[in-house]
């Protein structure tokens, strides 16, 4: 009961993060929100494994969880080789170098 | 039964504390202004996690469960702060500026 009240409630907050991952303006908000995303999904894993007692999925929510790590330190590298601007610098500031 | 009644109260009130701060968490992603502010929202409801996995440790009630879950909540307190901090130092070389805001502290 509990445990199906914590799916349920992990579904929400994850669609909300999947609506952030849609709209966010930069790339790093939709890191942000797959990162979230992304973790909300391993807890759900978790959850699921308590209420279908299948032992099998707290394991696959490890692996979820550190497979992420590395998807999104890969997604990062990624970005910061390809932008090169100033920090803190926005586009129309005439002052930024 | 008494067990089991105060065993069900308590994973109730741990998992309406996780739930809450998830889903507060989840609406502050959605609505501040900027990534750094959506960063600090997601990590309240990271926040929420490990009560989550606590109130499922406690609904479950078993040795081997509360272990898995017990591991699951060490590598989402090991792997989430230094990638919410690398996301926003990311942000930060990437040259995404903080949300400009009226001097009161009003969000424009």
């Amino acid at each position: 009961m509990i445990a199906l009240a914590v799916a349920l409630g992990l579904c929400v907050a994850g669609g909300v993060f999947a609506v952030r991952f849609a709209r966010g303006p930069t790339p790093y908000d939709r890191i942000l929100a797959a990162h979230a995303l992304w973790s909300a999904a391993a807890l759900t894993a978790a959850t699921l494994g308590v209420l279908l007692q299948a032992p099998t999925l707290f394991d696959a929510a490890i692996v979820l969880v550190l497979a992420e790590a590395v998807l999104v330190l890969a997604a990062i590298k990624t970005l910061r080789r390809n932008s090169f601007q100033p920090a803190l610098a926005p586009p129309e500031d005439p002052v930024a170098p | 039964m008494i067990e089991d009644n105060a065993r069900q109260i308590a994973a109730a009130v741990l998992a309406f504390a996780g739930l809450a701060l998830t889903l507060a968490g989840a609406i502050g992603a959605l609505r501040f202004a900027d990534v750094y502010e959506r960063a600090h929202a997601a990590r309240a409801a990271a926040y929420g996690a490990p009560l989550l996995l606590a109130a499922l440790a406690v609904a479950a009630w078993d040795g081997r469960v509360t272990l898995k879950l017990a591991l699951l909540a060490a590598a989402l307190a090991f792997t989430g702060p230094p990638l919410a901090h690398f996301i926003a130092h990311a942000a930060h070389r990437g040259g995404v500026a903080p949300a400009a805001r009226a001097k009161t502290g009003a969000r424009r």
